[in-house]
C-alpha cells in the first residue's frame, strides 16, 4: 500500500517536471530514445534480413518447399519414373521440376580458335536438364532472365545461360568466363564427351550460384546429349500448395524416395548449416552492434536525467527536506525516463512499421547474394522495448540515487 | 512557561565543517530546551551559527556531536527514513528563499506533504485550498511560484509547513527577502500559529520580531551568548 503511494506521488512529481521542461530538451530526449530503438531493431533486423533475403532466395528460386537429390554417397536419382508418378498422385503438391546435372565445357568462337596456338573462349559450368515449363512453375526461372528470352517452346538446341559463366557480368569467375558471348551467338557444350552446338536464347542472371553458374537445357536435349537414362536424375525441387505441410509431404513421399536410393529435404534443410551458422553470426553482430547503440543512448540518458537532477539538486533536498521518502524521488526521475524510453519506442515502432518495413520490402538493398529486406519479428521488437525500458530505468535510478544520497542541507543549501 | 512539557533539547551540540584541512567550528556546545507551544527566536550576527543551529534541531542535519531529544527520544539513533518521517509529521519548514517546486501550483505545493502522509487522498486538495484562504491566497490556488510575488511565494511556504499540522515549526529567515511591509505580514503569520499551540523556532536577525516572541537565543561564535 506504503509503495504503491510512493509509485503514484512519483509518477505525479514526474508528470509535472515532464510536463513543465523545456519543450526542446523533451523533444531531444524522445529523439535520442527513438533513434535508439531504432538502431536496436534495424541493424539487427537489417543483418538477419541478408541472411533471411538469401534464404528465401534459395527457397523460391532453387529448391523450392521440398527438394529430392542422391543420397549419400550415390550419384543419381533412381527410378525417376516412378517417383515423378508417386509425385503427381500427391494433392497436398503444387509444382515439381525434374533436373539433371552434368559437368560441362562451353565453348564460344570455336571456329576462330580452331587454330592453333591461340587460346579458346570457353569455361565449364553445370549442364542442366529441365523442363523449362516446369522449372519456371517452381522457380519462376523467367524472372531472372536479363536478356534474350525464355525458352516456351522449341527447345531445340536453345539454352539459357548463367550470368557467372559470363565474363561481362562476373569476370572474376574461377576458370575463366566466356568473353563477347551475347543472346543469339552459338556455343558448343561438351558433356560427356559429345559435343554439340546450341543457341543463346537468354542470360540469366539472379543472387543464387545454382542459377548464375548453370546452363539450362530442355531435358531432353540433355538426354540426347549425355547419352543419361532419364530413370537417373540429380534434383527434384517440389512446391506445395500449403507449406506448412512439409512434413506430412515429406513423409508421403520418403518410402519412394529411399526406394530412388535419395533424400528428402526441407527448403531449410538443404540449406545446410552454413545458412544457420550466418545467421547466428549476423544475429550476434546485430546483437553487438544494437548492444553498443543501447549503452550509447544509455550514457546520453543517464547524463541527461543525471544534468537535470543536478540542476534540480536543490528541489531534491527542499522534497526530502520536508519529508517525502528518498524512494518518491527515485521513482520520479526513473518514471522520467521510462516515459522518455516508452515515448521514443512508440513513434520508432511507428516509423518501423509505417515507413521502414514496407519501404525495405518495395525495395530491398542490393547485396550481392541476396536482397536484404528488414527482418523484423514480434518477439524481437517486444525484446527490443523492454531492454530499452530496462536501460532506461538503470539510466533514472542510477543518477537519482546518487543525488538523493547527498546530505539534505546540503542539497538545499547547494554546498 | 515552567509546566509545558519540553519538546526539544539540545544537549552539547557541536557542528564542525572540515573543507580540505580547514575545519571550522560552527557550534562550539550547545545546550538548550524549547518547550511545547513556545516561540522561541535565535538571533545573532550572520555567520554566528543560528542557521545551523536551526538545521541540527530539525533534523535536516547531523550534528558533529552531542544530543537532541525530541519528545524524549534520542534522536542519534534515528535512522534517515526517521528523520524524514519526523520531519514530515511533526515538522513544518519556512526557509529564506521560499523553496517552492517551481513546476508545482500553489496549491500542489501545500498538498505534496499531505500526499505522502495520508492514504487517503479524497480530501487534500479541499484540505489545501483551506490553508491557503487561511494564508489569504485563495485566488492564487493555481498560480505557479514564478507567477507569485515574494510575499505570496512566503505565504504558500507557510501553508505547505502548517499543512500536516506540526509539532514543531522552524523558520529559517523567513522575511529575508521579503520587504518591511511584507516581512510584518510573514511575522504576524507564523506568530498567529502558537494560538494553535504550534511550537516555533524563528531564526531572524531582525530585532523588531522579537519583542513577539517568548523567549530570545542569541548565538555568537557558535556558543549561546544569552537567552
Amino acid at each position: 500500500m506504503k509503495s504503491f503511494k510512493h509509485f503514484k506521488i512519483g509518477f505525479f512529481l514526474a508528470s509535472r517536471q515532464i510536463k513543465n521542461a523545456n519543450l526542446w530538451v523533451n523533444i531531444l530526449i524522445v529523439f535520442i530514445m527513438t533513434v535508439t530503438f531504432l538502431n536496436l531493431v534495424f541493424i539487427s533486423g537489417l543483418l538477419e534480413g541478408l541472411v533471411t533475403g538469401a534464404s528465401n532466395d534459395s527457397r523460391e528460386h532453387y529448391s523450392g518447399d521440398l527438394i529430392i537429390t542422391p543420397d549419400e554417397n550415390k550419384i543419381n536419382i533412381k527410378n525417376t519414373t516412378r517417383l515423378e508418378k508417386e509425385i503427381e498422385s500427391i494433392p497436398q503438391i503444387k509444382n515439381y521440376s525434374i533436373r539433371y546435372l552434368q559437368a560441362s565445357q562451353i565453348e564460344a568462337d570455336y571456329s576462330l580458335f580452331s587454330r592453333p596456338n591461340i587460346e579458346g573462349n570457353n569455361t565449364s559450368g553445370i549442364l542442366t536438364g529441365v523442363d523449362f515449363e516446369k522449372e519456371n512453375q517452381v522457380t519462376t526461372l523467367e524472372d531472372f532472365i536479363v536478356e534474350g528470352e525464355y525458352v516456351h517452346e522449341n527447345p531445340q538446341n536453345k539454352i539459357l545461360i548463367g550470368s557467372g559463366l559470363l565474363a561481362e557480368y562476373d569476370s572474376a569467375i574461377e576458370g575463366g568466363s566466356l568473353e563477347g558471348v551475347v543472346v543469339g551467338d552459338k556455343v558448343k557444350i561438351t558433356a560427356s564427351g559429345t559435343p554439340q552446338e546450341y543457341t543463346v536464347s537468354g542470360i540469366l542472371k539472379a543472387k543464387l550460384n545454382q542459377i548464375n553458374n548453370r546452363v539450362f537445357i530442355d531435358k531432353q536435349q540433355f538426354i540426347s546429349l549425355t547419352g543419361r537414362a532419364p530413370q537417373l536424375s540429380d534434383e527434384i525441387a517440389i512446391t506445395l500448395l500449403n507449406p506448412q505441410e512439409l512434413e506430412e509431404t515429406r513423409n508421403i513421399l520418403s518410402s519412394s524416395v529411399k526406394s530412388s536410393e535419395a533424400k528428402i529435404e526441407t527448403w531449410r534443410e538443404s540449406q545446410g548449416q552454413f545458412f544457420e551458422d550466418l545467421s547466428t553470426t549476423f544475429t550476434i553482430l546485430g546483437a553487438v552492434i544494437g548492444a553498443i547503440g543501447l549503452a550509447v543512448a544509455s550514457v546520453t540518458l543517464f547524463i541527461v536525467i543525471f544534468i537535470n537532477a543536478i540542476s534540480r539538486e536543490r528541489y531534491i533536498g527542499i522534497l526530502k527536506g520536508i519529508g517525502v521518502d528518498s524512494s518518491i524521488i527515485k521513482y520520479s526521475y526513473v518514471f522520467q525516463s521510462i516515459f522518455y524510453a516508452l515515448i521514443g519506442s512508440a513513434i520508432g515502432l511507428f516509423l518501423l512499421y509505417i515507413f521502414l518495413v514496407p519501404y525495405f520490402d518495395e525495395n530491398p538493398i542490393d547485396f550481392p547474394f541476396s536482397d536484404g529486406i528488414l527482418d523484423v519479428t514480434v518477439t524481437g521488437v517486444i525484446l527490443r522495448v523492454l531492454i530499452l525500458f530496462v536501460s532506461s530505468v538503470a539510466a533514472g535510478f542510477i543518477p537519482s540515487h546518487l543525488i538523493v544520497k547527498k546530505n539534505t542541507i546540503d542539497s538545499i543549501l547547494g554546498r | 512557561m515552567k509546566n509545558k512539557k519540553t519538546i526539544l533539547i539540545a544537549k552539547n551540540i557541536t557542528k564542525t565543517y572540515i573543507t580540505g584541512s580547514v575545519e571550522t567550528k560552527v557550534l562550539r556546545g550547545i545546550d538548550l530546551e524549547i518547550n511545547e507551544g513556545e516561540f522561541v527566536a535565535i538571533t545573532g550576527r550572520s555567520g554566528s551559527g543560528k542557521s545551523t543551529l536551526l538545521y541540527v534541531l530539525s533534523l535536516l542535519d547531523r550534528p558533529t556531536s552531542g544530543e537532541i531529544l525530541f519528545e524524549s527520544c534520542d534522536t542519534k539513533t534515528f535512522s534517515e527514513k526517521m528523520d524524514s518521517y519526523c520531519r514530515l509529521h511533526h515538522f513544518g519548514f519556512v526557509f529564506q528563499d521560499y523553496a517552492l517546486l517551481p513546476e508545482l501550483t500553489a496549491l500542489e505545493n501545500v498538498t505534496i506533504p499531505m500526499m505522502v502522509q495520508k492514504d487517503n487522498w479524497d480530501d487534500i486538495n479541499d484540505m489545501g485550498e483551506k490553508v491557503l484562504e487561511q494564508v489569504g491566497l485563495k485566488e492564487k490556488l493555481k498560480n505557479y511560484p514564478s507567477q507569485l510575488s515574494g510575499g505570496e511565494k512566503q505565504r504558500v511556504a507557510v501553508a505547505r509547513a502548517v499543512v500536516n499540522n506540526p509539532k514543531v515549526l522552524f523558520a529559517d529567515e523567513p522575511t529575508a527577502n521579503l520587504d518591511s511591509k511584507r516581512s510584518d505580514e510573514i511575522i504576524g503569520l507564523i506568530a498567529g500559529l502558537r494560538k494553535k499551540g504550534l511550537t516555533i523556532v524563528l531564526v531572524t536577525h531582525e530585532k523588531k520580531y522579537l519583542q513577539k516572541t517568548d523567549r530570545v537565543i542569541e548565538i555568537s561564535d557558535g556558543i549561546i551568548k544569552k537567552t
